[in-house]
This record gives C-alpha cells, structure tokens and sequence, in this order.
C-alpha cells in the first residue's frame, strides 16, 4: 500500500463528536473504566481513555466491525470538562478518545457465567448466524481477550473490544480461529457455512482503499498509538489477512 | 493531527423528568428534558409527545398541565435555575420525578438539546407515526399554542370531558373534538361513540365546538369510509365547523 495515500487521507484531519452529557459510569469488573457519554449526534457512545495496543485499535477495530455488521461503531470523541460529571469519577476521560456505540440490551459474554451462576442458556435462543459472522471477523482482526455482546432479547452477537487487536502487524500472520466462549453455549453454534458466508463476503469486499480510510484521520496523541507508519502496517497486515480469511474459515468448518 | 472544527463549551445542567403511571409499579417513562445554562440565562424543557406517554386522555390533560407549569417557570422571570431544579428533584419522589441536575456541555444549546432528545425521548428509529387519534391531538394542541392561545387538554367542563379546551379569549368557550380517521384499526365504533359524546356535550353546554377530523386514507377499508361519512354527517347536521389536519399547518384552524 502507498504511504503516499494515506498521506492524503489524513491531510483532512480528523472529525470527532463531542460528549454532551456523562449518561453512566463503568459496567463492574471493567478494567478499562469507560463510561458512557451522550454525543451532539443523539448517540450514546462507551469512552475509553486506554487500550492495550492503542485507541487507534479500537477505533479501527469499531469501523470495521460495523462496516461488515458485525458490532457498534466506534468513532472519536472530544469530551470537554463541561460534559464531565460533577463526583470526578469521570475526569480521566478528558480528551479526545474513543467511543463505542452503546448497545442497550445486551450483556458481555464475561457477565454471562455470572448471571447464569452454573445454568445455561438455551442454545436455541442464540442467534447463530450472529455468532458465525463475529467469529470469522475476530479471527480476521486477530482480537486478543476478545469480547462479544448478548442481546438477550434476539440473541443476536455482537464483537466488541477490539483494544487487543493488532497488537504485532509488523510480520503478516495467516488468521487462526477465534471462537469467544459464551457460557453454556457451544462453541459449535455458528459453524455452518450458512451462518459465516455472509460476513465473509463482506469482508471480502472491503477494498484496500477502504482499509486505508479504516485507518486514517486518527488523532497522534500517545494514547492513540497511532504513528502513520503503525497505521498502514495495519491496513497491510488486514489485507493480507483478509486474503487467507476464506482458506482459514473453511478448515474450521471441515 | 487536527481535529475539524474544534469548539469551544460552556457548562449548563440538565434533568430529565419521569412520569410514573402506576406508583406501585415504580415503572418511569421519561417526559421530558430540562435544560438550563450555568449562568441562569438559558433554559429549556423539550418534551416527548404526550400521546406516546400514555393512552389515556385525563393523564395527558395532567401531564400536559404539569408539563405547561414547568415550561411556564423557564419562561418567566426570575426563571428556574440549577438550585431549584435540584430542590424539585428532592421533592418529587411519586409520579412525577425530575432527576438529579447533571452537567451538560453547552457548546449549542440547541445540539445540546437535541442531543439529549434523542439519546432519552425519542422513539426507536421505525416508520411513519401512524396518525392515531392521540397524536393527531398532539398536532392541534402544538397549532393552537403556536398560535398563541391557552389550551387545555383532556379538560371537563361540567360533566363533560373535551379533547382540547380554549380559555381565556372572550364569549364561549371553544372545545375541539379531534378525531382519527387515518390509522389502521378493526372497530371504528369507539370514534363514533366518541363524537356521539362530544354532540351530546355541546348540546348541553354554552360553548363554542369544533371538530378536526382525520380523513381515511387511500388503502382504508369501506368501514373505516363509511364510518368517517356518518361521523361528518352528524357533525354537519349539528352545524359543527370541520377541519382538516392539513389546515393546521397553513395557520387556519382560527378558534375565538
């Protein structure tokens, strides 16, 4: 890939909404301590100030699972101290950062056990052409400490965190499956070809052109982790692995 | 790298108000969205629309009543400012709640606002509003205050309860009957037993009536038309002025 055009992409700077109101501290147990902020486009968006691999991993990681309709959008956000709430709990998050859409309704496969408490939830509740698509987008992002959302009303999955992603893009690796367990559920529900061509063919479709726009017009503060050169190994490393995705999918399901 | 458009924010706060039908239930709807400026020279109350609060015509005379009140206070002077909001969030503990003042970043006010419109008011992203008798009473209740007049609604005048109520403008008092048509329904005899009420109201009141009717729409079966021919005829025998929903919106729908 030309560094040339990313160049051009990011003469454009980046565009960010700004967080309005503080809806909601950090779901427990969260490490990552985000909070949920109601953004100037109606939304309410999950900021987070850190990630293990940069918020340049997230936001990426965010546009591209919403790009093949597998997860919320991530975009940037610009939280101003007026937005912040009044106890201070929040003040870490003041900055230009990342934000996940807010899915409400639905749980983290990490809550689940904990819900459940040794049950299980009935299997054919769950959504499995859903499943299917996050596994094979996870396992082309390469999502470590991979994460997935339950719409406990359709069943339907959704992936999220994507901060563990592209942690080493300097070397392509050819993908190896990621199924992120979901409690009493087997890992077996979504291994149909039914339920991962769809998203295949759409990540499939997601040009090298369009991975470059994936990755630019991302703010350089430190947080971010997010140097152009980073940026375009991680296009590289996407497209290389989306080429071998197909090939990799196919021998799980056999 | 630069961020597009940078603003710059000033602090204001915001309480949502939640109406609880069913006390019991402790099940709140949030009402309504008020917002003030730090300074005390900016406020605002954006509400939901009252048909989608509840179906019942009394509880949205009194949610409009108290919505009307709260907007009343951030209209006059002195207006209602953080402390009070934060002494009405202490003392509303039943029905109606208002919540805790929290900050609000008030780079545009009216982003700000519709912001939080949309992430605690509106509906879910879905088709068209069906134009039920309710929210076709939203419309005139909105014409007829953006007119400038003093409406009241779901409001008795002695045993009879009307859809909206003018007062204040000299001579009778004028009752709107509204009435829908246009949404898809099995039994339209609860609309005629409705204008067989308000016929039946008029008759023993000194008021000045109007009726705003929704017409069926192309696609409605042959009961909902002949529902609708029956229901004008009698308004028309009674005299009745009728309206169109489409006269609200050119400013037509003149009560004295």
């Amino acid at each position: 890939m030309e560094p040339s055009l990313l160049e051009a992409l990011d003469v454009r700077g980046y565009s960010a909404v700004a967080a309005v109101a503080h809806d909601r501290g950090p779901p427990g147990g969260s490490l990552a301590n985000p909070h949920a902020f109601v953004c100037d486009d109606g939304k309410t968006y999950w900021v987070k100030s850190a990630a293990q691999y940069g918020l340049v991993a997230e936001l990426v990681g965010g546009r591209l699972a919403a790009t093949a309709r597998v997860g919320p959008l991530a975009r940037i956000v610009s939280v101003d101290a007026a937005a912040l709430p009044a106890d201070g709990s929040a003040n870490h998050l003041q900055g230009v950062l990342v934000g996940i859409e807010d899915r409400p309704g639905t749980v983290n496969n990490k809550d689940i056990a904990a819900i459940l408490n040794g049950g299980a939830l009935d299997e054919s509740r769950i959504d499995a052409k859903t499943r299917g698509g996050v596994i094979v987008f996870q396992t082309w992002v390469g999502a470590e400490d991979s994460q997935l959302l339950v719409n406990l009303t359709t069943g339907q999955i959704t992936t999220i965190d994507h901060g563990g992603c592209f942690g080493a893009v300097s070397t392509p690796v050819p993908p190896s499956i990621i199924v992120t367990p979901i409690a009493g559920i087997s890992d077996d529900v979504g291994r149909q070809a039914d339920c991962v061509d769809t998203v295949l063919d759409s990540i499939e479709a997601i040009t090298d052109d369009d991975l470059l726009k994936a990755v630019a017009r991302v703010p350089d503060e430190p947080a971010w982790q997010a140097d152009r050169a980073r940026r375009l190994q991680i296009a590289e490393w996407l497209s290389f692995r989306r080429g071998q995705l197909r090939a990799a999918v196919g021998k799980w399901l056999s | 790298m630069a961020e597009l458009g940078r603003r710059t924010t000033s602090r204001g706060f915001f309480s949502i108000v939640r109406w609880i039908s069913d006390p019991t239930r402790d099940e709140a709807r949030n009402v309504a969205i008020i917002v003030l400026d730090e300074a005390g020279r900016f406020g605002e109350i954006r509400s939901a629309p009252v048909s989608r609060l509840s179906p019942k015509l009394h509880e949205q005379g009194l949610l409009d009543a108290l919505l009307v009140g709260l907007s009343t206070q951030l209209e006059s002077r002195p207006r209602l400012t953080h402390s009070r909001l934060l002494s009405l969030h202490g003392q509303l503990h039943q029905s109606l709640q208002i919540t805790e003042p929290k900050p609000v970043a008030l780079d545009n006010s009216e982003t700000a606002i519709d912001a939080l419109y949309r992430a605690y008011l509106a509906p879910p992203p879905g088709g068209p509003r069906s134009l039920t008798k309710g929210a076709l009473l939203d419309q005139v209740i909105q014409a007829l205050r953006a007119q400038g007049k003093t409406v009241q609604r779901g409001a008795y005048i002695g045993d009879f309860i009307f859809d909206a109520v003018l007062t204040g403008a000299p001579g009778p008092t004028a009752v709107v009957s509204v009435l829908s048509f246009g949404a898809a329904r099995k039994d339209w005899t609860p609309v005629e037993r409705d204008a067989g009420h308000f016929l039946f109201a008029i008759s023993d009141l000194a008021v000045n009536p109007q009726a705003v009717i929704e017409p069926p729409g192309p696609t409605a079966n042959g009961e909902a038309k002949r529902s609708h021919q029956r229901v004008e005829g009698w308004l028309r025998r009674a005299d009745i002025p009728v309206r169109a929903p489409a006269d609200l919106k050119t400013e037509q729908l003149v009560l004295t």
